[in-house]
């Protein structure tokens, strides 16, 4: 846990920077979410105001994922094979999903892990991967310019982006919620009405900011980490995202806590550019066999502590599959 | 009559040649000791400050077990920062602006130092949000207009205002020197008449004493006319190539040093660092305004310098064995941007770890060892650059301090002049 040197540190930057005090008492432990609460019907998809049917269905796979090495002919996946690597646009400041764990210098997470199975499943081992970080705001711009193969980022299936960009099925179902300072009363979004509110850019998380009823005042930054930096030093008085996301980012600081219901569902699915209707087959052959053979449950475990998953309540198994062909 | 007319002109000599020495000689040795020390000084925080946020970029890039050098750097120059801070507020005593912006600068190196302290603790314990913290540090180092490194530039140019004045009153000496001259020329035709009229009414051949005064006077006069050339000549050497040279070469030091610790940040950023490049591009754009090639060296080693940028600037001031100073820096420079085309073109192949540990490598032909020799050539040429200013300048002092020693030889005119007139005095009265 951080040290005292750190408080003080802070201290004297929120100090210096902003004139206000520390929020709360430093504690020791991570941050525990409650439990969920009775909450009002969750509408689909809050920020989807273009109609695309189910956001969450995707393209029916072809058949069984085929054998490493041994794949269709002029396919976009054959393209992959002979490049030698997959391009995987990813996070790596997101705990639990996709970051840099600095103590090994490695990138880790449930998104990670879902690229290396990609590339086992292309490669026949899951060492042929280019990691890209990119933030929430570039996600759809490099697919649509070919910089990356897929975009395995927490990113929630919407309609806008729909028309844009294509998406595997949905491989897990998120929800958005608020982080506050501990020493906040806010209960929830509904609280934070001309609060200053932060997300990261380009983010469907900011679009439903700016949509609560409250008026609350969305602030977009590049990543969720530099939303908590605002958050410490007191600049911002709120994070609303995804509430994975949310628990990765309390865990970090013993000083905040996560409030209130879900307010939007954020269904997470594997972007992948338009262009390339074979590979969003290829894609969604490859997680019904990951559902199928346990391996995502295996990842689920890895990646969500058993806190975590009974604070966030989304019972361990992976969302179904959803087609529209 | 006569005898008060030389004594009343050589009074008038003596008071505007030393008023206007004391003056010359203040300005100079406030720009010795003062001014230009204190704009150097800036420039060196400058430096000091960017080198900081480098090596801890350096240190982060390395992991939560950091490398011991880039963070021992990192404190060094902290350390090296504040004290010229502190240095610089002692002697700005008496400048209320120059005072309230050190602050300013100091109270933002602790908040600075503060988020540096933070992202090293998150970092430590494996926590993403550390990456973010040394962001926040690293933009309040750098944000234009009101950043750490903005105001400390905005520090020198206070300072700079202090040198405009001291030019000032230089420009103003120069007008006195004209004064001078007119005394010292109506001195000079006293003395000539008073030798006429004693040889006329006393049918005098020669009066030895005033021929001797008269010969001090033209003495003095081309001492004076000399030391004025000889002053101006060192001080526009000093001001015009020294101490420009001086400026630019700790400007080319600092934007390598935010070169270089842009890279890391670009690394630390994993693919997603177009900002950090784009100000990587930006600040060797101003060094040399194309990619530096072996070719452009060995032309500007022959004199003949085919690109733009603060690195030719350098290059087409020097002469002689500083000019092959300049060219070891270009070369350090094209050794550095070498390494630099291998680091991104390993990222650019998706080679990340192999990018990171060619960055940080301290080994000939990796980026930190590039970047060492760079900075040990750089600094080379400051120091020489840096004597030879002072040394200018001290010589200036020195030579007008001498100067106003002179000035007690129209106590000796006068004397010289009263003696020779007494006896023809005292010869008539009786």
């Amino acid at each position: 846990m951080r040290s005292l040197r750190t408080f003080a540190a802070l201290a004297a930057v929120v100090l210096a920077a902003t004139g206000c005090g520390l929020f709360g008492t430093p504690s020791t432990g991570v941050s525990s979410l409650p439990p969920p609460t009775a909450a009002p019907p969750v509408p689909p998809v809050a920020a989807s105001p273009q109609a695309c049917g189910d956001p969450t269905a995707s393209l029916r796979p072809a058949g069984p994922v085929p054998r490493a090495g041994d794949l269709p002919n002029g396919s976009f996946v054959q393209q992959i094979y002979n490049r030698g690597r997959v391009i995987a646009g990813i996070a790596q400041d997101t705990l639990m999903f996709g970051y840099l764990n600095p103590l090994d210098n490695q990138l880790e997470g449930f998104d990670i892990d879902l690229v290396r199975q990609l590339s086992q499943a292309i490669f026949g081992d899951d060492l042929h991967v280019e990691y890209r970080v990119i933030t929430p705001a570039q996600s759809v711009q490099v697919l649509r310019d070919g910089t990356v193969d897929v975009v395995v980022r927490t990113l929630p299936m919407t309609c806008s982006r729909w028309q844009q960009i294509a998406f595997s099925t949905e491989y897990f179902e998120a929800g958005q919620r608020v982080l506050v300072p501990k020493s906040s009363t806010a209960q929830s979004i509904a609280d934070l009405g001309k609060k200053r509110v932060c997300a990261a850019a380009g983010t469907t998380a900011l679009e439903n900011i700016a949509a609560a009823s409250s008026k609350p005042v969305p602030v977009g930054l590049t990543d969720q980490t530099d939303c908590l930096v605002q958050l410490e030093l007191g600049k911002v008085d709120a994070i609303s995202t995804d509430d994975v996301i949310l628990a990765g980012l309390a865990a970090q600081d013993p000083n905040v806590k996560v409030v209130g219901p879900r307010f939007a569902t954020l269904p997470y699915g594997i972007g992948i550019s338009q262009t390339h209707v074979d590979f969003v087959r290829y894609v969604n052959a490859l997680l019904e066999q990951l559902r199928v053979n346990g391996t995502w449950t295996t990842l689920y475990n890895r990646w969500l502590s058993p806190q975590v998953v009974q604070q966030l309540g989304v019972p361990p198994t992976p969302p179904a599959a959803r087609y529209r062909d | 009559m006569l005898v008060y007319l030389i004594g009343g002109t050589a009074a008038a000599l003596f008071l505007v040649g030393s008023v206007t020495l004391v003056a010359a000689q203040r300005s100079v040795a406030g720009m010795r000791h003062e001014t230009v020390p204190a704009i150097v000084g800036a420039q060196r925080i400058h430096a000091t400050l960017a080198d900081a946020d480098r090596a801890e970029a350096n240190a982060f890039l390395s992991g939560a077990i950091e490398a011991a050098g880039p963070h021992h750097q990192y404190e060094d120059d902290i350390a090296a920062a504040m004290r010229e801070l502190e240095q610089a507020a002692e002697q700005a005593a008496g400048n209320a602006a120059v005072g309230r912006q050190i602050q300013v600068i100091s109270v933002q190196v602790t908040q600075y130092t503060s988020l540096v302290d933070i992202a090293r603790a998150d970092n430590q314990q494996g926590f993403p949000v550390g990456a973010a913290y040394l962001r926040q540090a690293s933009q309040l180092m750098h944000r234009p207009g009101d950043g750490i490194l903005a105001n400390v530039d905005q520090l020198g140019d206070l300072d700079a205002q202090d040198l405009g004045a001291e030019n000032t009153t230089l420009v103003v000496t120069v007008g006195m020197l004209l004064l001078y001259g007119a005394a010292l020329l109506t001195l000079l035709s006293l003395l000539v008449h008073s030798q006429r009229f004693l040889r006329e009414r006393f049918r005098r051949r020669r009066n030895g004493r005033l021929l001797f005064a008269t010969a001090i006077l033209v003495l003095l006069a081309a001492t004076i006319a000399s030391e004025a050339v000889f002053t101006a000549q060192t001080l526009v050497m000093a001001e015009g190539q020294h101490y420009n040279r001086l400026l630019n070469l700790w400007h080319i030091r600092s934007l390598v040093y935010d070169a270089n610790g842009n890279e890391s940040l670009s690394l630390i950023a994993r693919g997603n660092g177009d900002a950090f490049d784009r100000t990587f591009q930006s600040n060797t754009a101003r060094l040399a305004d194309r990619p530096m090639t072996d070719d452009l060296v060995n032309q500007a080693a022959r004199g003949d310098v085919q690109f733009q940028g603060l690195l030719a600037d350098e290059l087409n001031a020097s002469s002689g064995s500083e000019h092959d100073k300049a060219v070891a820096v270009l070369q350090a420079y094209r050794r550095f941007m070498g390494v630099d085309a291998t680091v991104r073109a390993r990222t650019q192949a998706g080679d990340h770890d192999s990018a990171s540990r060619l960055a940080l490598g301290t080994q000939p032909g990796q980026l930190g060892a590039a970047f060492a020799g760079l900075n040990v050539a750089l600094g080379r040429t400051i120091d020489d650059v840096q004597a030879q200013f002072d040394s200018a300048v001290a010589f200036a002092e020195y030579s007008l301090l001498g100067h106003i020693a002179l000035q007690l030889l129209t106590i000796v005119i006068v004397l010289q002049a009263y003696r020779g007139l007494k006896p023809r005095i005292d010869e008539y009265r009786a």
